[in-house]
């Protein structure tokens, strides 16, 4: 990761599909302890933070719930409707530290950041550097 | 002691073998070993999600009957709901995890949120629309 005061870079991953993936490492703040997870920048989801439901429960994440009436309902690609278990929770990227939305359903194994993520930054796919570069404004 | 015949996947069975041997030795006991110690922690598991999931529940009916409430008296602030009550308000989220701990640290479910008057729940997108594995043919 190429790191200095105002711009973080991180290469794209190879995750299997065709293309490489842009990727962030970020960490989650809970009761003051910090967890690193690499994200996946994913502009067709428009929440912050979406996480595999079984690290939703290993974090304690229920001990920092919204309200039913809160979550929002997310749509899979396949169309089916679900309801997005929320918490409300801080994380830390580079030097950065920023409260967010994290997100779960049940059955889900991916790690996103989303758009309501990336409103926090300018955010640079390099293409031709297989990298993705954030820069907090 | 009871027994119990399960019916599980072919590659299943081979990990379960190759980890219980692996961790009990090869012994006649190693496979009930093993058995025994996953089924006791997916009951304690369980037992665990039950209690979150009762707790969760009720901590939502709460919120229901406080919601106008605390829209009038704590608009802005963030507010503390656990087993099944209000427990307090404060200005900034470090501070009303601060709380939490102090006041409800056995709680297994709490409801933490910023009270506002906007309507929050929104309908929104799941990941990527088309997602392409790599197969022969393509590049």
């Amino acid at each position: 990761m190429e790191n200095s005061k105002e711009k973080n870079c991180w290469n794209y991953v190879d995750v299997g599909v065709r293309n490489k993936v842009p990727m962030v490492r970020l960490e989650i703040i809970v009761s003051g302890k910090s967890y690193s997870f690499s994200f996946v920048v994913d502009t067709g989801y428009d929440g912050c933070l979406l996480v595999p439901y079984s690290v939703y429960r290993q974090l304690g994440l229920e001990k920092f719930e919204l309200p039913k009436d809160e979550w929002s309902v997310g749509e899979t690609v396949s169309g089916e409707i679900l309801p997005l278990i929320s918490a409300h929770c801080k994380i830390k990227i580079a030097d950065t530290i920023f409260e967010c939305i994290i997100e779960t359903f049940e059955g889900n194994n991916n790690f996103l950041v989303g758009l309501d993520f990336l409103k926090n930054f300018n955010a640079e796919p390099r293409g031709s550097k297989q990298e993705i570069c954030l820069l907090k404004y | 002691m009871g027994i119990i015949k399960a019916n599980i996947d072919e590659d299943l069975r081979r990990k379960l073998w190759e980890k219980a041997f692996k961790k009990f030795g090869y012994s006649k006991g190693a496979i009930s070993l093993a058995i025994r110690e996953a089924v006791k922690r997916w009951v304690q598991e369980n037992e665990v999600n039950n209690e979150v999931e009762s707790e969760r529940i009720l901590n939502n009916n709460a919120y229901l009957r406080l919601k106008e409430k605390l829209k009038r008296e704590y608009d802005g602030q963030y507010v503390l709901i656990a087993k099944g009550d209000f427990i307090a308000a404060a200005k900034t989220f470090d501070e009303i995890v601060k709380i939490a701990d102090a006041r409800v640290p056995d709680a297994k479910h709490r409801l933490i949120f910023k009270v506002t008057q906007e309507e929050k729940r929104r309908r929104g997108r799941l990941g990527w629309r088309i997602r392409r594995k790599k197969i022969a043919g393509t590049t």
